[in-house]
């Protein structure tokens, strides 16, 4: 009987122990969720491309990249590379040196962002009819923080929705 | 101390995700741009047509099969657009312009000023300014 006593407050202080713990179990539980709801907002990945009805891309036009003033990490040589390894005619320079037998100007822009490291997170590149300077072609790569690749991996990527291999 | 680690960890996530310019199209290369979260229907642009002082632009249309929703001034010589309200406003703005870009050329009109109107490192909108009114041209590409 003495020894049934003296169990009693111990069981129930073990009761409030798993009580706490419990509740200490749903906090990190709570906590965990927010977190990956944060994180699956940084988690997105589309790669897009867009041909205008009733316009084409000739492999055999002339590509001329115009670099953007914008563009501090070399993705104008990234994307001419890209362009080159598709099996284009790709040259770049300022638009007052374009020469005569371009069909297409290639416009594009890149959004840089910092989470730990610098990475690419938008890609745009837009494909311009060389005399009329109307749009024929664009394509976009959204890559946030998780979905990161390597800006030539990327580059490769947006072309490739233009130009199939 | 948990908490400052907990409060610290959010914000190391939070600004993971925090904004950077948004790409915008060349023709607007060292404009300066409006703040999508400023803007309404009477400033900057006296927008008096399809105007919602909530959502902006309201009148929906369909260009070369990309939507955008546009938003004009009494003369018509302003045309507003927005691109889709998401992660993917960027991509679908800078389309959206230079597919609209696209007709206002192609049918004659001279464009004098675009105005990218961005917040938070994406591009929500362009407002396109020409000589002659021209947002009655839209009517044409209206959907509902």
């Amino acid at each position: 009987m003495r020894a049934h006593n003296k169990l009693q407050p111990n069981a129930a202080f073990s009761h409030s122990d798993c009580q706490k713990q419990s509740l200490a179990i749903v906090k990190r539980t709570g906590l965990i969720l927010i977190l990956l709801l944060f994180l699956e907002g940084c988690v997105s990945v589309d790669v897009t491309g867009y041909v205008v009805p009733g316009e084409t891309l000739e492999k055999g036009g002339g590509y001329y990249i115009v670099p953007s003033k914008d563009d501090m990490h070399g993705l104008n040589e990234l994307l001419k590379e890209g362009l080159l390894a598709k099996g284009l005619l790709a040259t770049s320079g300022i638009q007052d040196n374009m020469p005569e037998d371009i069909h297409y100007i290639v416009e594009y822009g890149g959004q840089w962002q910092w989470d730990i490291t610098w990475y690419l997170l938008n890609f745009n590149v837009r494909i311009y009819h060389s005399e009329t300077k109307l749009l024929i072609a664009s394509a976009n790569s959204l890559r946030t923080s998780l979905g990161r690749k390597s800006p030539k991996f990327i580059v490769s990527e947006t072309l490739g929705k233009l130009f199939k291999e | 101390m948990k908490i400052l680690t907990t409060i610290a960890l959010i914000a190391t996530v939070l600004s993971g995700c925090s904004s950077a310019p948004a790409i915008r199209v060349s023709d607007t290369e060292g404009v300066d741009s409006v703040s999508a979260i400023g803007m309404s229907c009477t400033k900057p642009f006296a927008l008096t047509q399809d105007c919602s002082r909530w959502s902006g632009p309201t009148k929906k249309i369909s260009v070369g099969g990309q939507e955008v929703k546009v938003a004009g001034n009494e003369e018509g010589t302003i045309t507003v657009l927005f691109g889709e309200n998401n992660s993917k406003a960027t991509q679908t703005t800078n389309l959206g312009f230079d597919l609209l870009k696209r007709e206002l050329i192609t049918k004659g009109f001279n464009i004098v000023k675009v105005t990218p109107i961005e917040s938070a490192g994406l591009m929500f909108g362009y407002a396109i300014e020409t000589t002659e009114p021209n947002y009655q041209l839209w009517d044409e590409f209206s959907i509902k």
